[in-house]
């Protein structure tokens, strides 16, 4: 995985590919004939299967902090993960809390969003402390709603605190804030 | 020729002969099982249904062309997993029938740090987070990923390649191309 192609030319983005299923069943016998020939290949596959089995066990155990769809909201569902989700709107602020049973917080963020070159997703205390900041973060649920998914064992660490999602577009060098969303983190409870 | 050396070997003669075609091919079946089944057990099944035949063939002369054994492995995991889609019941019967015959050499699986894979997946620009999310975890096609991205295939293709590139330098400590 460290090159572009093996030693006899096969190239690591079909080995991706293939694993990804994105290749017509004549191409992915090819490649399947090739891994079966070539063992650098067949390491290549290996590390790409471990990276992705990796990263889908990352998900599902509710530790990557995404901008997610409800594609994976519903399987993340169907995976077991105890999902809570807050829709707070613009220009208020809504009351939020982390619950034991709780692995994954999600917020729903609603607003106009299309047209924009570039968002940006900054996550601020009420005092100004920028808690994080995610450029040019992808539209996967629409131009009208934003869904971001934040570990609930990350959240948990926040003391009491009033948090703002700011979501600002910019359209050339022009930056707007297209909408703020207030949360009044309660810190994590108990039953 | 290892596959040569077991055919042309009393059977069962060959047991260190056996056990490294084993190790050189059961993690290629077990991806090919991964990859079509897309489950982790019946990988593992396929893997042992595939040793079986493969040893038994080759110990009785029934591999005609023993130097393309890759070719004939990967045809034998072709057929006994299509075998494994169509009847579930069938794939119980062989590992119970067969159990006692199987080779006990665990095939070498890479490991990750998984906190640091977390890391550096978490670090990774948004973009790229998403597009490994929705390929891994939602398991998305490119086509459909592209839809959403409003991009074009081959270049969710490429983004995927330099996200999971990018994700695997970071795990590792390389550098990224």
């Amino acid at each position: 995985m460290t090159g572009e192609r093996c030693a006899r030319g096969a190239s690591f983005g079909d080995l991706l590919d293939y694993w990804a299923d994105d290749l017509g069943q004549h191409d992915a016998e090819r490649v399947e004939a090739h891994v079966f020939e070539c063992v650098e290949c067949a390491n290549r596959l290996a590390d790409i299967a471990t990276m992705a089995d990796a990263v889908a066990e990352a998900v599902r155990g509710a530790r990557v902090q995404s901008v997610i769809s409800d594609a994976v909201l519903n399987k993340l569902s169907r995976d077991g993960v105890r999902i809570r989700t807050f829709t707070p709107e613009p220009g208020s602020f809504i009351p939020c809390a982390i619950w034991p049973e709780d692995d994954l917080i999600v917020s729903r963020l609603r607003g106009d969003f299309s047209g924009y070159d570039e968002l940006t997703l900054v996550l601020k205390g009420d005092e100004g402390l920028e808690l994080s900041r995610n450029v040019d973060i992808p539209l996967v649920s629409g131009t009208h709603e934003i869904l971001t998914a934040t570990s609930a064992s990350h959240l948990r660490r926040l003391p009491s605190m009033r948090l703002r999602l700011i979501v600002s577009g910019k359209r050339g060098a022009i930056e707007d804030v297209i909408g703020e969303y207030g949360l009044e983190h309660g810190g994590a409870m108990s039953r | 020729m290892l596959a040569d050396a077991i055919a042309s070997a009393a059977p069962g003669a060959a047991q260190e002969e056996e056990a490294e075609l084993y190790r050189r091919f059961a993690p290629r079946v077990r991806l090919y099982g991964l990859r079509h089944l897309r489950d982790a057990a019946a990988a593992q099944d396929l893997v042992q249904e595939v040793f079986i035949v493969l040893i038994e063939r080759l110990r009785c002369g029934g591999v005609r062309n023993v130097e393309a054994i890759g070719s004939f492995i990967l045809g034998t995991s072709r057929t006994i997993a299509a075998d494994l889609r169509r009847t579930h019941h069938r794939r119980e019967r062989l590992t119970e029938t067969f159990a006692d015959r199987t080779i006990s050499v665990t095939p070498r699986e890479p490991m990750l740090d998984k906190a640091r894979v977390e890391d550096c997946l978490n670090s990774l620009p948004p973009r790229d987070r998403a597009l490994l999310v929705l390929t891994f975890y939602a398991e998305k096609k490119a086509a459909d990923i592209a839809s959403t991205f409003e991009m074009a295939s081959g270049a969710i293709r490429v983004a995927r390649h330099r996200a999971l590139m990018r994700l695997r330098a970071c795990v590792t400590g390389e550098s990224s191309r």
